[in-house]
């Protein structure tokens, strides 16, 4: 799993340009296994088990990162760019990233000396943001780069003790290598895995596959938010690093299947599985594609808590992925065995 | 080509306070025949012996902008002072690497999108954590020194790293005493790399009383091109390095550092009174000092991805190497 997990994060994937993931995990399924890649660039594998379940159950994680897409290259040869997904100002200004081709780039910012009280103050407006590859003018730099090219944060992995850890992209290759290591160990039941496409950019790719898949339940298995950081408390957490696997009962894309939520912190506790609810309704993910698809599906999802998430420096606890795999793994027999 | 190895491995280290990665370096890069004295604040000087009896100063500043550690709090969480001027909104989610009792690493940390509330202001280096991801109470305290954790690394003819200032002026410096050890140079040269430079030019106001020089040129860097400036702030990358015009500086000297740019290209920064480098500090020392600047344009200045051309380093050290063998005299 940690082999997966390190490979994983450093591939370069931003949304639209998932293959290097999809190869991974292509190359690493056990031999014979079923798949399929559909128009998205979803990755639908089908897990033939001992046993036929009684409900079809899909699971998903997003193969794309937040990312870099160039607009324009100016004369001077410095790049301007649109961001693919939510990325803070902060996160992006004087950090490096990382061509599909390989190609490293880093994000310009004004010298401190030559800044005004008022710009010391303020984040500089989208216009005014600039990638720069060390060529010298638009000629060179059109040898390298060009319009439409995609880019993702450069941001190496690191462990910081035993359980913690430092990268790029934990959202969501963590979810993406639980899987990959679900579907090379579990085969109890029948059940469909998704590696979806685009996620960070509204959600796409998981709407295509889960319409192809029409399961009756889905286990989304991501990576959300933890703001455990100091001055911080309560509900503004969302949850806590080593506190286990956080399920959500709602964020701003699903109101989430109140059965299945409480289900999860059962099977938590029975099994000494550390769970938590996410505390705060924010953020999304596929869910909010998949539990409306054809006439609505029964979704949940499961998530590692994940500081810093959508820049080069996030933290997670090995500890949790560990949680967050057991738990599927219960949960996907409880429902195919005897869900509905 | 060594120079260009020499920078990867000056910015890639440390150097700042009593962490002296910088100048192990240094040491063991200066030619053997240099006479190296270590001043009170761990300033190096290096003294190769010329033909004439006059003595003249070659001096980069070899610390870096970086972070002190001011409180070491539970759950491996740390808050920090900034060691020279850093611009506060680059700092979330930017590493850095921590010297306490042993190197670890650490991530400023960001706050979510869901609870800046309101309009985005930028947070203050005092509202900022630092996460070492595991309690750090008995690595970690206060005092310790940190700074931007970041591999220096060439891209196209450019390279990319922190503390290019004032990394690539000591490995420009260093490549002169190492060219002026196999050819003895006109005048006795101190080839100086000093402390505290980023704090208020602190190494290079005690470093200029240590021999009796009659002149000296200071190496930094100054803004490169980048479109949030107006050009006449700014050198262009590529175009050469830049030689300072200036009140207090000499203008017998840097009409000689022109002179000595007979075969690079070579522009001039201008400046109305103090340099805000240690030629500032240099001028004064004892009786006065001539003293002369020559600068190299870098990108993002005092961020983890500043950005220099290799071809005005090259230059500047050309420069400076036909300005040591008495270049400007003939």
């Amino acid at each position: 799993m940690m082999e997966y997990l390190k490979d994983l994060t450093q591939l370069t994937a931003p949304s639209g340009s998932e293959q290097s993931v999809r190869d991974y995990i292509i190359n690493n399924l056990p031999k014979n296994t079923e798949y399929t890649v559909d128009a998205l660039g979803n990755l639908i594998v089908n897990v033939k088990g001992k046993k036929r379940p009684e409900s079809k159950v899909l699971l998903d994680a997003h193969t794309d990162e937040v990312g870099f897409i160039v607009t324009f290259v100016e004369s001077n040869g410095l790049l301007r760019f649109a961001t693919l997904g939510g990325i803070e100002k902060t996160a992006m200004l004087a950090k490096k990233v990382v061509f599909l081709n390989g190609v490293t780039g880093v994000i310009c910012v004004k010298p401190v000396h030559l800044q005004s009280d008022d710009e010391l103050n303020t984040l500089p407006e989208n216009d005014e943001l600039f990638i720069d590859i060390g060529a010298a003018d638009e000629t060179e730099t059109k040898k390298y780069v060009n319009i439409g090219d995609t880019a993702a944060f450069f941001g190496e992995f690191k462990m910081l003790d035993e359980n913690r850890f430092l990268s790029k992209a934990i959202d969501d290759r963590a979810g993406c290598a639980v899987l990959l290591k679900i579907i090379n160990t579990y085969d109890e039941y029948d059940y469909t895995v998704s590696f979806s496409s685009q996620e960070e950019v509204g959600l796409r790719g998981a709407r295509a596959s889960a319409y192809t898949v029409n399961p009756d339940f889905a286990i989304v298995c991501e990576a959300t938010t933890a703001a455990d950081i100091p001055n911080i408390s309560g509900s503004d957490t969302v949850c806590r690093l080593g506190d286990g696997v956080a399920v959500s009962y709602m964020d701003s894309a699903t109101l989430y299947n109140r059965e299945l939520f409480k289900m999860c912190l059962e099977i938590g506790e029975e099994n000494n599985i550390p769970v938590q609810p996410k505390m705060l309704p924010t953020g999304g993910n596929n869910a909010g594609a998949i539990h409306l698809s054809r006439s609505g599906v029964k979704t949940v999802s499961l998530s590692l808590p994940c500081r810093y998430i959508h820049s080069s420096s996030c933290v997670a606890d090995f500890r949790d992925i560990a949680a967050l795999e057991k738990i599927i793994i219960r949960l996907l027999d409880r429902i195919a065995g005897n869900g509905k | 080509m060594e120079l260009y190895e020499n920078i990867i491995k000056l910015s890639s280290a440390a150097g700042i306070g009593e962490v002296a990665q910088v100048d192990e370096i240094i040491k063991e890069k200066l030619p053997k025949c240099a006479k190296v004295t270590v001043l009170t604040d761990g300033s190096i000087c290096a003294k190769i012996d010329g033909k004439s009896d006059k003595t003249v100063m070659i001096e980069a500043h070899c610390d870096e902008v970086g972070f002190v550690v001011r409180e070491v709090l539970d759950g491996g969480f740390l808050r920090l002072s900034e060691i020279g001027g850093i611009d506060d909104k680059i700092l979330p989610s930017t590493r850095i690497k921590i010297f306490g009792k042993k190197c670890i690493q650490g991530v400023f940390c960001s706050t979510p999108p869901h609870l800046a509330k309101g309009k985005k202001t930028v947070k203050k280096i005092d509202e900022l954590f630092v996460d070492c991801g595991t309690d750090v109470k008995n690595i970690v305290s206060v005092g310790d020194k940190a700074v931007f954790d970041i591999k220096a690394q060439i891209f196209g003819n450019r390279v990319c790293g922190k503390a290019l200032d004032n990394r690539i002026s000591v490995a420009i410096v260093l490549e002169c005493a190492e060219r002026a050890a196999k050819n003895v140079p006109e005048n006795n040269v101190i080839f100086c790399f000093c402390k505290n430079e980023e704090v208020g030019l602190r190494g290079a106001k005690t470093a200029a009383f240590f021999s009796d020089i009659c002149e000296a040129v200071a190496v930094d860097t100054t803004f490169g091109d980048m479109p949030q400036i107006p050009p006449y702030k700014t050198g262009k990358l590529g175009d050469g390095p830049l030689v300072g015009i200036s009140p207090v500086l000499s203008d017998c000297v840097t009409d000689k550092l022109k002179k000595c740019a007979e075969n690079v290209s070579v522009g001039c920064e201008v400046m109305g009174g103090n340099t805000g480098t240690d030629a500032d500090v240099i001028s004064v020392a004892k009786q006065g000092v001539a003293t002369g600047l020559l600068s190299v344009p870098i990108r993002n200045m005092h961020t983890p991805v500043e950005v220099a051309d290799l071809r005005d380093i090259s230059a500047a050290a050309d420069i400076l190497t036909n300005y040591i063998s008495g270049g400007a005299e003939k």
